[in-house]
């Protein structure tokens, strides 16, 4: 770490308005991207970001393995995106009037760490053309769209979702069935997964 | 009613919303009732989880990161503050998210959003780019409440956070890259002026709609006009063969052997549009009229020269009566003073004396009326000016008499320019002479008019004395 960052986070929690207007300029301008795609909540984020660069460098969370502009840019991409797919998350609220016996619907199931390694696993086990089928579904087409761009018949493509659904979900619960520290160890021999992990330490 | 297999085909699409209206609300009752179905959503759901999955916030900032230390964005990496490579699997989870991204759009997207936002964050670039302003200037009023509510744990940090909260982060991102910060907080005058900024858009935006809509309108009336035209253009041939018998006689001076259709046939006159004939009377009546202006003209041209020969002749009469004139005496001018004297012998009845004539000098030239009862005419008349003191002053050469008016009969005029006098009184004494200039005293002792009592021996007649006082 060079020794005029480690000045800048030292005047920085002092209250110094120097080193403020200097964090903050650098926070603004690698927020500026996601300004767009923010539209009216870019200055809420922003001020979350600000927040938790305070926090993360006042619990010394910064140990100078990149510079201090770097460690802030990958505070505010991860704040930024975040709040991006937020904004675009499915909101199920159709299944409310379905959902009487209080089941698990429209609860998610990659919400931790180990699930996103199970996603994994079954997303590489799946065929292509299941992935590409269900991303359209995601996107918000209707079958009869999704139809005329396959070029196949609805009755076919119905089934054919159907299929893939059916496949992902078994193969979920034959992963489920082996213990997490068994699935890591096969995930890192047959594909080394994401990176995920990569700045976790820090953040 | 719909059954349980097509209920399980049609999940998915009841969770992205697109189902049409009465298949989501069947759907809806099946669920209602089938369990097995309700399981089924439930997978569809883990499903939709399963394949919805895209790569952690944190893997793309570390695949930004990654990609740009071998060169996708040159700029990335090449400064000092170059990312490494945050840990040892980096590159074999940047084959994954490659191909995540090759199908994934959104990813993709927000991948270039990192990229971006990666390239303003190098140091290397900050004198390259540079950031607009935000169109929104309101980051002030939306922050301080933000800084307030934080809950920090040390002075120290809640002074920086307030400080962070007054830096308006819309004039920072104003600034050109490079630039040192300012901790200057934006007024409230920014969003006035924002507020007048988009007023005056709109204005301008209502403005040009105007003009448009007026432009679009003067273009179709022209083009309707155009089309007026071409169609009644269209339709002159057509109608001037039925014209044809009308102008019977043009075809009977057409050579022989030629018939009637095959003869050039003249220009047909259409409607409101002036025939050949009437061009001809009204070019004749136009040289008639302009031979009658060029008669008049040569007429005044004549009248014109005689005058300028009366003119020259009137001043040549002039100069020569000017030239026969002798050498001036006192000056006698025509002025726009006349001032009656009469004589000092004369007495009015109910009135004295006449007072003396006061006759202003100093101001302009003066013409004395002099009026005198004597009827009798002399050869000639003579006049002396005469001061207080008795001594000549001046002795007009030319007296001449002048019909009177009722009152005083006779009159002479005298002018008596500009200066002429000093002011003061004097005396002015008209004599008649008895004998013209250079006759002997003998013989004209005999005329009639000469025989007055007063005739002395100058051969002359002491007539009027006139008193005036020259001011």
């Amino acid at each position: 770490m060079e020794t005029s960052d480690q000045e800048v986070v030292s005047r920085y929690l002092q209250g110094d308005a120097e080193a403020v207007g200097t964090v903050d300029s650098w926070i603004s301008r690698a927020a500026w991207p996601y300004q767009r795609r923010l539209s009216s909540r870019w200055e809420d984020v922003l001020q979350d970001v600000r927040l938790e660069v305070t926090r993360l460098l006042g619990q010394g969370k910064f140990r100078g393995e990149s510079s201090l502009r770097t460690y802030l840019w990958q505070v505010v991409s991860h704040t930024c995106l975040d709040q991006v797919r937020a904004q675009s998350r499915w909101q199920w609220t159709d299944l409310e009037a379905v959902d009487e016996g209080g089941s698990a619907l429209a609860t998610p199931v990659s919400g931790g760490h180990e699930d996103r390694d199970l996603v994994q696993r079954v997303l590489e086990r799946v065929s292509g053309d299941c992935r590409q089928m269900w991303r359209l579904i995601a996107m918000g087409h209707s079958y009869r769209e999704m139809s005329q761009r396959m070029g196949v018949a609805e009755g076919t493509l119905r089934v054919r979702v159907l299929r893939c659904r059916e496949k992902a979900v078994a193969l979920r619960r034959e992963l489920l069935s082996v213990s997490p520290a068994q699935r890591r160890n096969a995930a890192a021999a047959q594909s080394p997964n994401l990176s995920e992990r990569a700045n976790d330490d820090e953040l | 009613m719909m059954n349980c297999d097509l209920a399980a085909e049609l999940l998915p699409w009841l969770l992205n919303g697109t189902l049409e209206a009465g298949e989501r609300r069947e759907l809806i009752e099946h669920l209602r009732d089938c369990s097995a179905c309700r399981a089924a959503l439930a997978d569809a759901q883990v499903a939709w989880d399963i394949f919805d999955w895209h790569p952690p916030p944190a893997a793309l900032v570390a695949h930004a990161a990654a990609s740009g230390a071998v060169g996708a964005h040159p700029a990335i990496g090449a400064g000092a503050g170059s990312v490494p490579p945050a840990s040892g699997d980096a590159a074999p989870g940047a084959r994954a998210i490659e191909d995540h991204l090759a199908g994934c759009p959104k990813c993709a997207a927000e991948l270039e959003l990192v990229r971006t936002s990666r390239l303003l964050a190098d140091p290397a670039e900050d004198g390259r780019i540079a950031i607009l302003p935000s169109p929104r200037q309101e980051p002030v009023r939306r922050q301080e409440p933000a800084a307030t509510a934080a809950t920090v744990s040390t002075p120290a940090t809640a002074a920086a956070l307030a400080s962070a909260a007054a830096t308006t982060p819309a004039m920072a991102t104003a600034m050109t890259a490079g630039r040192p910060a300012t901790a200057a907080a934006a007024p409230t005058w920014a969003r006035r002026d924002d507020a007048a900024a988009r007023r005056a858009w709109r204005r301008s935006a209502l403005a040009a709609s105007l003009v448009g809509l007026l432009a679009a309108t003067g273009w179709l009336e022209s083009a309707r006009h155009t089309r007026d035209l071409e169609r009644r253009l269209a339709a002159a041939p057509a109608s001037a063969p039925a014209a044809a018998p009308a102008s019977a006689a043009t075809p009977a001076t057409a050579p022989p052997g030629t018939s009637a259709a095959a003869a050039p046939r003249p220009p047909q006159p259409r409607s409101g549009q002036p025939g050949e004939a009437e061009l001809r009377r009204r070019a004749v009546a136009a040289e008639a009229r302009l031979a009658a202006l060029a008669n008049q003209n040569q007429q005044l041209q004549q009248q014109v020269a005689a005058l300028g020969r009366t003119a020259a002749e009137l001043s040549q009469r002039s100069d020569a009566l000017r030239a026969s004139q002798p050498s001036p005496g006192p000056r006698i001018e025509s002025d726009l003073l006349v001032t009656d004297v009469q004589p000092a012998e004369q007495v009015e009845r109910g009135a004295g004396t006449p007072a003396a004539a006061a006759v202003p000098l100093s101001s302009g030239a003066a013409t004395l009326l002099l009026h005198t009862r004597h009827r009798d005419s002399y050869p000639g008349y003579e006049l002396e000016v005469r001061d207080a003191r008795g001594q000549l002053v001046g002795k007009p050469t030319r007296v001449l008499r002048a019909p009177g008016n009722q009152d005083s009969f006779e009159e002479f005029d005298i002018t008596l320019g500009r200066g002429a006098l000093a002011p003061g009184a004097y005396t002015l004494h008209l004599f008649g002479r008895t004998r013209r200039t250079g006759e002997s005293a003998t013989s004209g002792a005999g005329s009639g008019a000469a025989t007055g009592a007063g005739a002395g021996k100058n051969g002359r007649e002491a007539l009027e004395t006139y008193s005036i006082r020259v001011s």
